[in-house]
């Protein structure tokens, strides 16, 4: 019998889906590093396209020099794409978008930067070197203007993980006078609105059980170890930090019962994004139902449509 | 049912449809008339032919109205044969030639015969002794009585000057206060119901609620008696032959699933209206089919009760969260030009799940300052009833934020706005990176070198360079190369055909 299965048909021509350049544009986060990054994985092709198209593009060529100095930028830039992709998420389990990663990412990027700096000084690169003091001078802007809320501190020290020895660690540079303002900050939110669950705990009297007289054993235990009221704050900061990562935040939290007011401030801050990144989700999402055949849908039929589309996907 | 005679005594005031010429259009109109003779047909089996007089005050026109086997009245503007003269509608007035003046009301004057040889002047009917006089009456007009406190006369309909009179007043009379006869916009005053002995008055402004009136209590709009109206697609009746029992809950299930499907795939509303689509559902389930919504405007009402009746339930989760409720907002402007405020809370759900939700994309009206928008927020939070359990803003870097986060927190009583105020990361990161591409925040090229003025020389040459470098550095240089690629689809293709020869590149 005929095989009728030839080595022809395994032979089709496949084709390969080749990658084009990107452009740039001013609202997309970090759409200039992935235009550097696309036309450097296209490097051997524009060089080519350069080359034959050479009197078109005139001014526009690009030298080998150049070529070193878009390298040198999409090293600079890499890391900002990467937390920024990193900490766009949800972060329903507690990682990947929570605001307690907001002070470890711009201190990572400064560092960064420094590392930057050295490596391209303003001798050998000076356009370069000037550029990351323009980055840097700007991180450095708004980092400071983090200090205006304790949060950002309050949620780092918050994850079991870190508690106050991400800041003993990091800071003890240059940052060290920082270091006891941020803890004073911290227990004063604490004390201002938590500390009251603890001490509404520690007023719930046991009751003993009337019946029967004062029991000989426990006068003398409680002689011997009087009930006081603990200071949960410091109950959990001074605690030992976990080492192995828990991925699950929440449910930690949610076991330690024995201090239901730092458990509190846990939750309330814990649950806060990194970003804004939801809204431009939405938006873009909206864009969508306003399509051309339905520009003339009004703004309650869109407000409907669009939060209901939200609300049966997250099961509402 | 062919009916002998018209039901009704000569003299009384009847109402057919009679047809109107105008320099603009033909209508029906329903015009009050006074049956004169009733006679039978000579022409059909169909119809019948009556004699009437049209009730008007300057004017006195005869001629035949037309009664169709149903009962409806159809006005005929032809000639007759024999019987009385033609239903000339067609007298002129002062402005408009062609037009008919119709009127309401009826004077002793225009009871007269105009043309001979018609028959005898009846007499209006006798009326019960009662203090309201008919429409037909000769005291009707100038006739005074108060309704609601308020002093009215009927008087002559006013002579519109520019436009055309409206049908309304062929089915109503023209009120006026005795002390204001003519500075004040008339009343209307509904003839159907004066003969039944009622009182319906409304104003003119406009002719909506005269109109409304009639539609609603007499049935009859400008062509004359309103019909059922015609379902919006035509049915066969043949698929009506087969019927099956459908639960009520498995048509609710139905249509929820339906508005789901609609919802999450963003089809447009009008898709219960697609044949194809019907025709589709008819094929899988012909018990449904018959339960299938055939207006998009259903499906809009539907998706607006479930909206609101969905909000409670978030409003109740976020009732049951175990967190503060944190929020975000920005500014939108969609492709139709409406502005948007959109609204994500973020909270700690009672499952122990962080969850990021939004509430609400509402049109913002007025300016986009800081204060505007922190009313709308004021008025979201209340509405989702978490303004004791408000957290933290998380917003990006504009300062209009900041005073909408300010006035957010003075309106809700929350101390300490400043802190409250958390910034996107994402967008800090943004800054950063256009700082080192472009040297500013805007992302663009452009310097503006005027602003350098005050610095030192060689700062200012240093920046000046720097500017230099970014725009036709290499960056800008990629730039224009990229744009110039993607201009032109034969330029892209240009690019994906070009043939590299690793040697050439390696030499030159």
């Amino acid at each position: 019998m005929v095989s009728r299965l030839s080595s022809d048909c395994f032979h089709s021509k496949l084709t390969v889906v080749d990658l084009f350049v990107t452009r740039d544009n001013v609202t997309r986060w970090n759409s200039s590093y992935i235009s550097i990054r696309r036309a450097l994985i296209l490097k051997p092709r524009l060089i080519a396209f350069l080359i034959q198209y050479a009197e078109e593009l005139e001014d526009d060529l690009l030298t080998e020099k150049d070529w070193q100095q878009l390298e040198i930028i999409a090293e600079v830039l890499e890391p900002f794409a990467e937390v920024t992709v990193h900490l766009e998420g949800r972060a329903e389990k507690g990682h990947h978008g929570s605001v307690w990663e907001v002070l470890p990412a711009i201190e990572a990027l400064i560092e960064h930067l420094d590392d930057m700096k050295l490596k391209y000084s303003q001798c050998s690169h000076p356009e370069i070197s000037t550029s990351i003091n323009l980055a840097w001078s700007k991180l450095d802007e708004y980092y400071k203007k983090l200090d205006d809320s304790p949060a950002y501190a309050a949620a780092l020290i918050l994850h079991p993980q870190y508690r106050l020895d991400y800041f003993k660690e990091s800071w003890k540079r240059h940052l060290r006078k920082y270091l006891d303002p941020m803890k004073r900050s911290v227990r004063k939110l604490y004390n201002d609105s938590y500390l009251r669950i603890a001490q509404a705990q520690g007023q719930e009297v046991i009751p003993s059980t009337e019946s029967k007289e004062p029991d000989f054993f426990a006068l003398y235990m409680e002689k011997q170890l009087p009930s006081t009221v603990v200071d949960e704050y410091a109950d959990y900061t001074e605690g030992r930090r976990i080492t192995k990562p828990n991925h699950d935040l929440y449910n930690w939290w949610a076991a330690q019962s024995h201090i239901p007011s730092m458990q509190q401030f846990a939750y309330d801050h814990l649950s806060i994004p990194a970003m804004s990144a939801e809204t431009e989700r939405v938006f873009s999402d909206t864009k969508h139902i306003i399509s051309d055949t339905r520009y003339r849908l009004g703004p309650g039929i869109i407000e409907a449509l669009e939060c209901q589309n939200r609300w049966m996907r997250a099961d509402i | 049912m062919l009916r002998e005679r018209y039901p009704y005594d000569c003299g009384q005031i009847v109402y057919p449809r009679v047809e109107v010429v105008s320099t603009i259009s033909q209508y029906f109109q329903s015009v009050p008339s006074v049956l004169l003779e009733n006679c039978t047909s000579q022409y059909s089996t169909q119809s019948r032919l009556v004699l009437v007089q049209i009730v008007r005050t300057d004017r006195v026109c005869r001629g035949v109205a037309r009664v169709s086997a149903r009962g409806a009245w159809k006005g005929a503007n032809g000639a007759s044969e024999g019987a009385a003269a033609p239903f000339v509608l067609t007298e002129t007035c002062r402005h408009h030639p062609r037009t008919v003046n119709v009127t309401h009301a009826m004077s002793s004057s225009f009871l007269t015969p105009s043309t001979p040889g018609s028959s005898s002047t009846p007499s209006p009917s006798p009326w019960p002794s009662r203090s309201m006089p008919k429409t037909t009456d000769n005291a009707f007009i100038g006739w005074q009585f108060n309704h609601k406190e308020v002093r009215y006369m009927v008087c002559k309909k006013t002579a519109n000057k520019r436009s055309n009179t409206s049908w309304i007043w062929g089915e109503g009379a023209e009120l006026r206060s005795p002390g204001s006869l003519v500075s004040t916009t008339p009343k209307w005053l509904c003839s159907r119901c004066w003969d039944r002995k009622k009182v319906a008055v409304f104003g003119t402004t406009s002719t909506t609620r005269p109109i409304m009136h009639l539609a609603e209590e007499h049935s009859v709009n400008a062509d004359g008696p309103i019909e059922k109206a015609a379902s919006v697609l035509e049915f066969t009746p043949e698929g009506r032959e087969f019927r099956s029992l459908v639960s009520q809950t498995s048509v609710n299930v139905f249509n929820n699933t339906l508005i789901r499907w609609i919802i999450l795939a963003h089809l447009a509303l009008s898709c219960v209206e697609n044949l194809e689509f019907r025709a589709l559902v008819k094929l899988l389930n012909e018990g449904m089919y018959e339960y299938l919504y055939k207006s998009g405007n259903t499906i809009r009402e539907l998706i607006l009760r479930d909206f609101e009746l969905r909000k409670q339930r978030v409003i109740i989760s976020l009732a049951r969260a175990k967190s503060m409720i944190h929020i975000s907002f920005d500014l939108w402007t969609s492709g139709n030009n409406l502005a948007f405020l959109g609204v994500v809370v973020h909270y700690l759900d009672e499952t122990f799940t962080a969850r990021s939700l939004l509430i609400a994309l509402r049109q913002l009206s007025g300016p986009h300052s800081g204060e505007n928008q922190s009313f709308l927020l004021v008025e979201i939070i209340k509405e989702f009833g978490f303004e004791q359990r408000l957290g933290y803003f998380i917003c990006d870097n504009v300062a209009s934020n900041n005073f909408a986060v300010k006035f957010t927190c003075e309106s809700l009583h929350i101390k300490n706005p400043v802190q409250r105020r958390l910034r996107c990361l994402g967008h800090i990161l943004n800054l950063s990176a256009k700082a080192f591409l472009f040297g500013n925040d805007e992302g663009s090229f452009d310097f503006e070198i005027s602003k350098l003025a005050h610095l030192r020389l060689e700062v200012r040459q240093a920046l000046e360079t720097l500017a230099f470098w970014r725009k036709r550095g290499p960056i800008g240089r990629l730039h224009n190369i990229i744009t110039w690629i993607q201009r032109t689809p034969q330029r892209r293709q240009q690019f994906m055909d070009v043939t590299i020869d690793l040697a050439s590149i390696r030499n030159g």
